[in-house]
């Protein structure tokens, strides 16, 4: 059997001696792993679905500026984009936001133009198909207990109730996308915010050649200079941009408790105890060569981090993955009280995970290297004096 | 006889150049032939337990040269010490220097973790070595279960582990009372017998005026004195 | 060897259940892609460009539709100011309705 199996032996043998002080420094160790990863874990995730979600996003939505604010767009700009070459289609956008201050809730209220029905494949019931009928997101549904062929009453900004009928839910498995969603018809959204005809909110633009997005963007931009073209691929960065910031700032706070952690593992570590520096003066005694130490303490490290990396990440995989990351939920939602379930899908980056890895590990392996080192290259009596 | 250690004119200063340097081992030259039983005699402070880590290749001398087996191991690397140490030497130290928190077996094995051997064949000598000294009965208690003269059979088992030719012993008796010392000496009877080499540091009249004894050496002062001086 | 085996015995056993974890995920495969084909359908049909996450600002709600320049934006209730308006709930003082429900006739 080769020496370092017998010596990964003995390393084991060390932690197990003193079991209650290493058991205590594993299970903070794993618990910070495992908030680490999770954190990870679910940024990645969020992104991916984001990313294969918003990947039929319109091409281009247009907005118009004014003063450099966002103002109302008038139609005819879509008669203008719609003749420019690759264009397959313009439409006008109403949209807008309805804010109960009961509830908490800020609702999204988006218009829609009845076509040729395709089914919808998480939506029970049916989009508006007439004045009067409003589909609602599941979050919607819940928070006010409303079922379809209900009806809704809001109160708009001349304090007049208009009554919906609700004539479709969105399934809870779109909450990502429509948890906050109410869908009225364009003209009864039209009037509800009393946006004049012949202006919009925006306009949607799509392309026959995805490859044209930004020519076209940059072309809208020129021949309308009032207007921000917003290309699909700017949405979806902001997405990718938004997860790294919000996981960056949890990050932030957890990485003030890692390097707490490393201090109160380094103090631990630098000062090698007697009893511990007598051990390796007795080992090298009895003819263990320095890199036989070292291999201890290599082994002693790498057990101790490894162990807390290994049951941290599944910890923090069961967490997200099994449980829809519940721990987590106040530090990402906000104070949004829509805020969805989320049920997500892994999403497995061999390179955050092996960044975990390092992070984990080599900090940890250090503070127990750097220490032993100068009694492991010392001679056997001088450091059984010491 | 064949001579298996010399030391000549080995000088240990400690703490060299500062204001608490203190000159251990002063000029020391000494023979050690093959199968020979040494005391080094002297009072406390003498330098002994400096004196056997320098014969012992667990301190290196200040000056001076050490030779074993005719090789000079006064500048080898200390990879190549730790094996001299390994299979050469067998140390019994004054406190003994056994892990409290670890069983009696598994302080015997220690010596051998570095080696190829399988643990089976490990657990082999260690019971062997454990049955011949009369503590295999104890095998699995930790060693702080232990009285003075069960530790003193653990010390000795866990330097015989590797049948080394020499053995060290650093004040072999001096947690043991008259009883203990007697079973001690028998023992170290025995391992002359079977043919190892002793050098034993003691100021303990029992052990020094012991007929076991082939030479005495007197130590003063780190410095070797004539017999009889 | 028994330390060794139990140590050994860990890492298999972890292995298995990451294994097992991988699986359990891989099985959900098909109601993954589902929910992901249904997803996108419905941002192609309503002319989706964000998702329902963060509601309590505009410019969370709709973060790539929001003006990138302005340093304090509308907010329903409360301080607005980037970040913390995104961790620091509203003050409730105006806590009244434009929502109400109507249930259907014949429903409890």
């Amino acid at each position: 059997m080769t020496p370092s199996l017998k010596i990964l032996d003995y390393a084991l043998a060390s932690l197990l001696r003193r079991k209650y002080k290493h058991l205590a420094l594993l299970a903070v160790y794993t618990l910070t792993v495992a908030v680490l990863a999770s954190v990870l874990f679910m940024t990645q995730s969020l992104r991916q679905e984001a990313e294969a979600l918003l990947s039929t996003a319109p091409a281009l939505v247009v907005q118009k500026l004014v003063g450099g604010r966002h103002d109302l767009i008038a139609e005819d700009y879509a008669a203008q984009i719609r003749t420019l070459p690759g264009v397959r289609g313009v439409e006008a956008r109403i949209w807008g936001y309805y804010y109960d201050s009961l509830y908490g809730v800020n609702l999204t209220l988006l218009g829609w133009t009845s076509a040729q029905g395709e089914t919808l494949e998480l939506l029970r019931g049916q989009l508006p198909q007439q004045p009067g009928d409003c589909a609602l997101g599941a979050g919607v549904a819940q928070t006010y207990g409303v079922e379809i062929d209900d009806s809704l009453v809001l109160v708009d900004q001349r304090n007049q109730s208009r009554i919906f009928r609700v004539s479709g839910i969105f399934s809870s498995d779109s909450q990502l996308l429509t948890q906050d969603l109410l869908v009225l018809g364009n003209a009864d959204l039209r009037a509800f915010f009393e946006i004049p005809t012949g202006l919009a909110v925006d306009l949607a633009v799509q392309v026959y050649n995805p490859r044209e997005i930004a020519t076209l963007a940059a072309k809208i931009r020129q021949q309308l200079p009032a207007t921000r073209p917003i290309a699909r691929s700017e949405i979806l960065h902001s997405y990718r941009t938004v997860f790294n910031w919000r996981s960056g700032m949890i990050l932030s706070l957890l990485l003030t408790a890692l390097l707490a952690f490393a201090i109160l593992a380094w103090d631990r570590a630098s000062g090698l105890g007697a009893a511990e520096k007598h051990e390796i003066g007795i080992l090298k005694a009895l003819g263990w060569t320095t890199s036989d130490v070292l291999q201890l303490k290599f082994w002693e490290g790498l057990c101790l981090s490894l162990t807390a990396f290994i049951l941290g990440t599944l910890g923090g995989w069961i967490q997200v993955y099994q449980f829809g990351g519940g721990l987590l939920r106040p530090f990402f939602s906000g104070w949004s009280v829509l805020f969805p379930q989320f049920d997500l899908y892994p999403a497995l980056s061999f390179y955050e995970l092996a960044s975990l890895g390092a992070l984990t590990i080599f900090p940890y392996l250090v503070c127990t290297l750097v220490p032993a080192w100068k009694n492991a290259v010392s001679d056997p009596d001088a450091v059984m004096r010491s | 006889m064949t001579t298996l250690l010399r030391a000549e004119n080995l000088v240990k200063i400690y703490h060299q150049h500062q204001p608490d340097e203190v000159r251990a081992v002063r000029d020391v030259s000494v023979a050690v032939q093959s199968g020979e039983v040494l005391v080094l005699r002297g009072p406390s402070g003498s330098g002994k337990t400096s004196l056997l880590s320098l014969l012992g290749c667990m301190a290196r001398p200040t000056s001076g040269r050490l030779f074993f087996a005719d090789q000079d191991v006064t500048r080898l690397p200390e990879h190549f010490l730790a094996g001299i140490r390994q299979q050469s030497f067998g140390f019994i130290f004054q406190q003994f220097n056994l892990v409290r928190e670890l069983s009696v077996i598994d302080n015997v094995l220690l010596p051998l973790y570095p080696t190829r051997l399988g643990f089976a064949e490990m657990k082999r000598r260690a019971t062997e070595i454990l049955a011949q000294l009369h503590i295999d009965q104890r095998r699995n208690f930790k060693v702080a279960q232990l009285s003075g003269g069960e530790q003193q059979r653990v010390a000795i088992a866990r330097a015989l582990i590797n049948h080394p030719p020499l053995i060290i012993a650093d004040e072999p008796t001096a947690h043991l009372d008259s009883q203990l010392a007697a079973q001690l000496m028998e023992i170290l009877t025995e391992l002359h017998q079977a043919g190892k080499t002793l050098i034993i540091a003691s100021h303990d009249p029992f052990v020094c005026d012991h007929p076991l004894i082939s030479r005495r050496l007197n130590l003063h002062d780190g410095r070797l004195q004539e017999p009889g001086a | 060897m028994g330390r060794l085996g139990w140590f050994a015995g860990f890492l298999f056993l972890c292995l298995a259940l990451a294994v097992a974890l991988g699986l359990d995920n891989l099985a959900d495969h098909s109601r993954y892609a589902a929910r992901v084909r249904g997803g996108q359908q419905l941002v192609r049909v309503l002319g989706l460009t964000d998702l329902s996450l963060w509601t309590e600002a505009r410019y969370t709600r709709h973060l790539s539709q929001a003006d990138n320049f302005a340093a304090f934006q509308d907010h329903p209730a409360a301080l607005d100011h980037f970040p913390a308006g995104s961790l620091v709930s509203p003050p409730r003082q105006t806590a009244t309705t434009r929502l109400t429900l109507i249930k259907k006739p014949g429903s409890p």
